[in-house]
């Protein structure tokens, strides 16, 4: 026990240093989402009172309160600020993912290293880094979906199963997507387990029924919600065409995921772990999608797959080498796992499938790329089983095992780019600096009515500063159209080398000489940063 | 546009918007206009129909000729470079003695759906004056960049060079040049999957990869019973010829009869539960059908992935070693505990 928690203490240690580098780019919240709710705490610790108000640029976020509650009142018991000090203490909380990533890791493979392989991957692993560095839903969603699912998978106990119920009542409120994704994963595990029961002949209804009102069901306790407060998005899903193709998917996995309750059979001689399998496709199928994606937009009027991105990809081959290699494992093994694994696979693919078959549009991105850590749980699992396999498998030499390690710490570290570099290696910029927040403070000091930047500043300024804010500067800048009905404009001169942000669109940049032609033609009110990033705050005059 | 309008020279004012489509795989031009201002520039006669109205579709004479439109008609055209589809109701029929009497002129809103082009621009704005000069002038004074050519003027280019090239796509269809916005969807999907047509079928070969696991899978299941068949067979001296010959005069009238009867029904499903369900697949609606030629085609491609997926599944049977495929279960290793294996 004292080991164990040495190792995870090692654990947090190591996922909280690599979740407070943000720290160093800006204190301010490193999202853009995080002002929203930054700014939905500061009005509830001033008033009080959980409000939504339909015509609030943030009512989105108002109606998932969740976090902002938490957030509040952790800032007012603490006395600290919900905007400055979010981006600081939220890693000390997200930092604990690698608690349930150590229990799944342990329990499948029935060894600490398994454990220890699992918490190092989501510690370090760059997706699911960022999302746990941000100060959003999600990241408060990722800690607490694997704890709902592993209690639901334990619900034998009723003390787990009641705090499971519990958790999936509050996720609602936290985050819709992680809500639906974890109530699929329940739902999986109902399937799995009951369908195991009908093999054995030991199916019964009152066990059915307790799974389901304990589990799926609760899925009609978020739909009242979402519907009484109308969520958006939520009619991207229950719209009657998008109904029929998500269920059309999700009858089609169920029907592949029943058989997986039993161990997939082996064959007189064959190998636990071969590379000639079908499990390789759809890794292959993903690399191929991304290459494609680099070269044409596969989701037309989103961004392509940057360049940056390929420098990552031969990490990721390697994990998904191990994915492979693990999932083969499981698969042709009895274990105490395979069920979670499956479950913890079947709901996310079922969004991304979805995402995919839906439209090759902003949308259809949004779904596959927000939907696809919520696989890194699993993944978790499954590289950790193939790690101790490895382990084993190079015997006791010393070499070979601190070779193993450091190879493995080397190809995590090798990912986080995609955290700490987005800009480069996903065309979007998550930090929010201090000059560009003390430009748009001053905007209200001008008296600015009306403002116009780019997607990103534009965010900021409508959901923390409530201005009135238009995100097609960029845009009309290269197209030389006017801005009329716009007083103040902040510009950033890296718009001419890197581009302007216009999420999920491709970066706009524009001629250095259009950036120069509008400041000359406008007045120059505030510049902060040094030259060739500087940011201004223009007053348009034409 | 305003400015020209209220010009006293400017007898009429006719903006316009091109746009390349297609009706019956035959290629059509469909060009926004201001009817009145088009149909009196162009000396053009109604025929059928009203002539304006907030939304209106009107064919040329020769147009509605080719492809037998009709007031009241409904047409489906695709985007021009914008991936995008619209319905379009004939809301009346014109004759003019020059190329329009070949295209189909629609309101400003659905010229500029169709060809990504923002508002406030236009292709083109042709103008009916009997004083060119004060036209010159008016563009000159207006710092506009343009060419000028046409009856009764010198051809000249006012604030800009001669142009480089003359075709008639690069003079009026370009984007991102000119003050035209640039359409990323435009942009994005001509280099990706632009044609209806692309998208149709990759979603029939999704269709397709689906049902063929789905075919597999219960073939699978069902053969999975016959492979100690199979054994014995081969050991009362059946040759592999001889079993796929077998095999096939099986499964050729089941496939036959399961491709019709899905078929069939999944028809009468659809029907059933349209308008009110649709199937939309890649932000695609996939209409349900009964047509013979369509129908005979998935008839046959069920039976191909039958027979194939029987083929398969035979061919591993037959890699099997004899006895293996007589006795009721195949030789597999007991399944092994995880954590014995990884403990070692």
């Amino acid at each position: 026990m004292r080991t164990d928690g040495a190792v995870v203490a090692a654990l947090l240690c190591i996922a909280l240093a690599a979740r407070l580098v943000p720290l160093t780019f800006s204190p301010l919240p490193f999202s853009i989402d995080g002002f929203a709710l930054a700014r939905i705490s500061t009005d509830m610790a001033a008033h009080g009172v959980w409000r939504i108000d339909p015509a609030d640029v943030n009512s989105y976020n108002q109606k998932l309160p969740g976090f902002s509650l938490l957030w509040a009142a952790a800032a007012q018991v603490g006395g600290i600020s919900p905007l400055l000090h979010v981006q600081l203490l939220l890693p000390m909380i997200t930092c604990f993912t690698v608690l349930p990533a150590y229990l799944l890791g342990a329990r499948a493979t029935g060894r600490r290293l398994g454990g220890f392989a699992a918490g190092l991957f989501v510690a370090l692993f760059g997706s699911f880094l960022l999302l746990t560095s941000a100060a959003a839903k999600e990241s408060i969603g990722l800690l607490v979906f694997p704890v709902a699912v592993l209690l639901f998978h334990e619900r034998k106990d009723p003390r787990k199963r009641a705090l499971a119920v519990l958790l999936l009542l509050f996720l609602p409120f936290l985050h819709s997507l992680t809500t639906f994704l974890t109530l699929g994963m329940v739902a999986a595990l109902v399937v799995l387990t009951q369908r195991r029961a009908l093999t054995r002949g030991r199916f019964s209804w009152r066990a059915f029924a307790l799974d389901v009102v304990t589990g799926p069901a609760l899925a009609l306790g978020a739909w009242a919600y979402y519907v009484s407060v109308d969520l958006p998005f939520l009619s991207d899903i229950l719209a009657p065409e998008a109904l029929v193709l998500f269920l059309a998917v999700v009858v089609l996995l169920t029907a592949l995921m029943a058989p997986m309750v039993r161990p997939v059979p082996r064959r007189m001689g064959r190998r636990l772990v071969s590379p000639a399998t079908k499990v390789i496709l759809p890794p292959v199928v993903g690399f191929v999608l991304l290459a494609g994606n680099a070269a044409t937009n596969l989701f037309v009027g989103a961004g392509r797959t940057e360049s940056a991105f390929f420098l990552v990809v031969p990490s990721i081959v390697l994990f998904a080498a191990f994915a492979v290699g693990g999932f083969q494992l499981v698969r042709r093994t009895v274990n105490r796992t395979s069920d979670l694994v499956v479950a913890m696979f079947v709901a996310p693919v079922a969004l991304i499938l979805f995402g995919f078959f839906r439209g090759l549009d902003p949308g259809g991105l949004l779904l596959v790329y927000r939907a696809f850590d919520f696989l890194d749980y699993a993944l978790a699992i499954l590289i950790a089983v193939a790690f101790v396999a490895g382990w084993r498998t190079i015997g006791p030499s010393r070499p070979s095992r601190a070779g193993l390690v450091a190879g493995f710490l080397v190809a995590l570290l090798a990912t986080t780019p995609m955290a700490w570099n987005t800009p480069a290696v996903f065309g979007v910029q998550n930090v929010t600096t201090s000059e560009e927040f003390r430009a748009l403070a001053l905007l209200g000091s001008l008296g600015a009515r009306n403002m116009t930047t780019d997607q990103r500043l534009a965010d900021v300024a409508r959901m923390w500063f409530g201005y009135s804010a238009n995100a097609d500067l960029p845009r009309k800048l290269r197209d030389n159209e006017s801005l009329a009905g716009a007083d103040y404009a902040v510009v950033l001169e890296r718009w001419a080398t890197v581009g302007a942000q216009v999420h999920p669109s491709p970066n706009i940049v524009l001629a250095a000489g259009v950036l120069a032609a509008f400041l000359a033609a406008n007045r120059v009110v505030y510049t902060a940063g040094p030259p060739g990033n500087r940011i201004l705050v223009v007053q348009v005059l034409t | 546009m305003s400015n020209l309008t209220a010009s006293s020279w400017a007898r009429t004012v006719s903006p316009e918007i091109l746009g390349l489509t297609t009706l019956e795989e035959e290629p059509v031009v469909v060009r926004a206009v201001d009817p009145d201002a088009f149909l009196r520039l162009e000396n053009a006669v109604p025929l059928t129909g009203s002539m304006g109205g907030s939304e209106f579709a009107l064919a040329g004479e020769n147009l509605a000729l080719r492809f037998g439109l009709a007031t009241g008609d409904t047409v489906t055209v695709a985007g021009a470079y914008a991936p995008r589809l619209a319905f379009l109701r004939i809301t009346g029929t014109f004759r003019t003695e020059s190329a329009a009497n070949d295209e189909l002129l629609v309101d400003f809103g659905m010229g500029r759906f169709l060809t990504g082009i923002g508002p406030l621009n236009y292709h083109s704005i042709r103008v009916r004056t009997s004083d060119p000069a004060a036209l010159v002038r008016f563009l000159d004074g207006f710092q506009a960049s343009v060419h000028v050519t046409g009856p009764g003027l010198v051809r000249m280019d006012i604030h800009s060079d001669p142009p480089s090239d003359e075709r008639l796509a690069n003079a009026i269809l370009r984007t991102g040049l000119g003050g035209a916005p640039r359409d990323y969807l435009a942009t994005a999907v001509g280099e990706a999957t632009t044609s209806v047509r692309v998208v149709a079928y990759g979603i029939a070969v999704l269709l397709g990869i689906l049902v063929a696991f789905g075919v597999h899978a219960v073939q699978a299941r069902s053969f999975a019973d016959r492979i100690s068949t199979v054994g014995i067979l081969r050991a009362v001296g059946a040759s592999n010829g001889w079993m796929r010959r077998r095999l096939l005069i099986e499964t050729m009238p089941f496939s036959l009869l399961a491709g019709f009867t899905g078929g069939i029904l999944g028809f009468f499903a659809g029907r059933f539960l349209q308008p009110e369900v649709n199937l939309v697949v890649f932000g695609h609606q996939v209409p349900i059908s009964l047509d013979v030629v369509t129908f005979a085609l998935i008839l046959s491609v069920i039976v191909a992935i039958s027979i194939g997926s029987a083929f398969v599944l035979l061919r591993g049977t037959l890699r099997l070693r004899p006895t293996e495929s007589i006795r009721e279960t195949i030789a597999v290793e007991p399944p092994r505990s995880l954590e014995a294996i990884l403990r070692g």
